[in-house]
């Protein structure tokens, strides 16, 4: 698999015919190679438009766009878009061919031989996660899901460094919606393509763009920055006010529990003695413990138990209701802490080993960061 | 009832209607010199008369002829129009007020002035042509128009040209909306051809002229239950070939 190409827009201008303000002001982002970059802003913006003047489907007025380094001008336009993947939000399937017909559209133009195509587009829809099964359909036999992903198979089909997707959840509905953004964010970990990704919707920008480039009417590049630096730190008035009141609730699905510091006192190993865990409850003053042998979470017990015992074997701790991984978000955990009414939650390995409790104030420092 | 169902019903009620008579009529063991009166329907002559075959299916030959040759030569011109029309804009009003303005023009004088200048077949296939200009036109551009833009925009995006857009793509989807239009140019044309008659051609319409001209109305039912059934038969070919052509366009649903 070839990986993805660096582009480069500079100075980049669009001014359509018979209109007095340009849609897209003088431009210039860089989309590192292997990345997902996102297009953002309101209606008007020219994100789209800035997306469709890279595979030329819109020729620009002015400013220059390379891919690997050449400029996109050098190359004829239909040569050109067989090297750059495109999807879109109505997905434009050919109704009047196969799944794999339409899969193998662009092989086939380059003239690629038959069993080379066959062989091509059986490995593409196994990559998307479709059955081999769908390959004779028409594309009106499938869902809306797997049309989307039909779409993104034959984006792929020749093995292009680029991919450009303009609102290619837009259509389909929240759950779909969501599996669809994981689909590609697993996708791009095999297939490591640069990704321009245009987008109204801010939750799907951050949770998917390694970069976000938030755009203003008129094409004024607003912030260009990673998903959590423009929660964090958001440059403007407009930024923050398209990033929505909730700000920090969208951060926290993007910071995982094993990025906090999980430095607790309300927990101790049980070899300590009965002495030990009464001083820790103490310490802990908030009339419980955690208790933890062998690197594994036992359960919680109350300062009253703790005091009553008699020995170590007398105590029958709660077994805990609130867990996560230490890869889960911090947006996860929570969830996980206010629906179990729990302060903290277990943070065990998916073998069960113990690392850690996270509080609220845990999470509200991984926050202030 | 579909209207699939229609034509099927249609077609087996003339050709039953036709069986029916020829066996009452041979039953019946009629013979020309039993007729006195001027009946509706001459058995004697569809059935008896030895020449009557022969004469029918020369009439229906020519009558095909003469609506394949205008339907061939207008779709043709039409496609070019069509092309014109799709790639410049601009053309497609001024092209449909030109085929318009044809389709306007009586038949029963466009045939007879052209005659003046050029020979029966050659002014009957033109002014049968033009008839179908307006129809076949506006069907094809209905059609390619009727692609759905993301599509059109998808087969740009994957870097297809032009030409191969409108070739595998454009066309095979305009496919039912330009054989819509196939259809109903060669029904209307079928029913055109008959009025060739007054230059001397018709096919099935000269038998239905000879029999006003003779008061022998057996001519008349005849040539006009065998121009019906052309009709009801070529449409039918038509739909069939729409559904070979268009296999996709039934299988619909989520599996």
């Amino acid at each position: 698999m070839s990986t993805g190409s660096a582009i480069s827009l500079t100075g980049l201008t669009k001014t359509f015919a018979g209109s007095a303000t340009p849609a897209v002001e003088p431009l210039d982002l860089e989309v590192p190679s292997g990345s997902i970059v996102v297009l953002i802003g309101p209606s008007g913006c020219g994100k789209t438009t800035t997306l469709r003047m890279i595979n030329r489907l819109i020729e620009p007025t002015g400013g220059t766009i390379t891919i690997g380094g050449q400029d996109i001008r050098e190359r004829s336009t239909t040569d050109l878009r067989r090297s750059i993947g495109y999807v879109i939000q109505q997905v434009g399937l050919f109704p009047h061919r196969t799944i794999a017909q339409n899969v193998a559209t662009v092989p086939k133009v380059l003239g690629w031989e038959k069993a080379r195509i066959t062989d091509r587009v059986e490995e593409l829809v196994d990559l998307v996660g479709l059955d081999r099964s769908l390959l004779t359909r028409y594309p009106a036999e499938l869902s809306g899901g797997q049309q989307q992903r039909v779409g993104v198979a034959r984006a792929l089909a020749a093995d292009p460094p680029v991919l450009l997707m303009d609102e290619p959840f837009g259509a389909v509905d929240p759950i779909v919606r969501a599996r669809l953004q994981r689909e590609l964010l697993d996708l791009q970990d095999k297939v490591r393509k640069t990704i321009v990704l245009v987008t109204h919707d801010i939750d799907e920008a951050v949770a998917i763009g390694d970069k976000v480039a938030v755009l203003n009417v008129g094409g004024v590049l607003e912030q260009y920055a990673a998903p959590d630096d423009l929660l964090a730190r958001p440059a403007n008035d407009f930024v923050a006010s398209f990033l929505g009141t909730e700000r920090s609730i969208k951060r926290l699905a993007l910071s995982t529990v094993a990025e906090l510091t999980l430095e607790s006192d309300t927990w101790a190993e049980v070899q300590v003695g009965l002495e030990g865990l009464r001083a820790a409850v103490i310490g802990a003053r908030v009339g419980w413990l955690g208790l933890v042998a062998d690197g594994r979470f036992r359960g919680w017990i109350s300062e009253d138990a703790l005091m009553k015992a008699g020995s170590v074997d007398d105590l029958v701790p709660l077994p805990p209701t609130a867990r996560v991984r230490p890869d889960s978000s911090l947006r996860e955990a929570l969830e996980v802490i206010l629906t179990s009414r729990s302060a903290a939650a277990v943070v065990e390995d998916a073998s069960g080993r113990f690392s850690g409790l996270v509080e609220l104030e845990a999470i509200r420092q991984g926050l202030a960061r | 009832m579909s209207r699939r169902g229609w034509f099927r019903w249609g077609t087996a009620l003339v050709v039953l209607g036709i069986a029916g008579a020829w066996a009452q009529a041979r039953i019946a063991g009629l013979s020309i010199e039993t007729q006195a009166s001027n009946p509706l329907v001459r058995w004697e002559w569809l059935f008896l008369r030895e020449e009557t075959p022969a004469e029918l299916w020369q009439a229906t030959a020519q009558h095909l002829r003469l609506t394949f040759g205008a339907v061939a030569a207008g779709t043709l011109i039409s496609v070019v129009l069509s092309t014109i029309a799709v790639r410049l804009r601009w053309t497609f009003a001024p092209i449909t007020v030109a085929t318009g303005f044809l389709y306007t023009i009586p038949s029963v004088a466009l045939f007879g002035l052209l005659r003046t200048r050029y020979s029966s077949i050659v002014a009957a296939e033109v002014a049968l042509t033009s008839y179908t200009l307006l129809i076949l036109v506006r069907n094809m551009v209905a059609g390619i128009d009727g692609v759905p833009g993301a599509v059109t925009d998808a087969a740009d995006g994957l870097g297809l040209s032009r030409r191969r857009r409108l070739l595998t793509v454009e066309l095979p989807l305009a496919l039912p909306v330009i054989v819509a239009g196939l259809r109903i140019a060669t029904v209307t044309t079928v029913g055109l051809v008959g009025i060739t008659a007054i230059i001397q051609l018709g096919g099935l319409g000269q038998l239905i002229f000879d029999g006003f001209g003779t008061q022998y109305y057996t001519k008349i039912v005849v040539g006009s239950v065998l121009s019906v059934s052309l009709a009801v038969l070529l449409d039918l070919g038509f739909y069939r070939l729409e559904v070979l052509l268009t296999p996709w366009a039934r299988r619909r649903g989520t599996p």
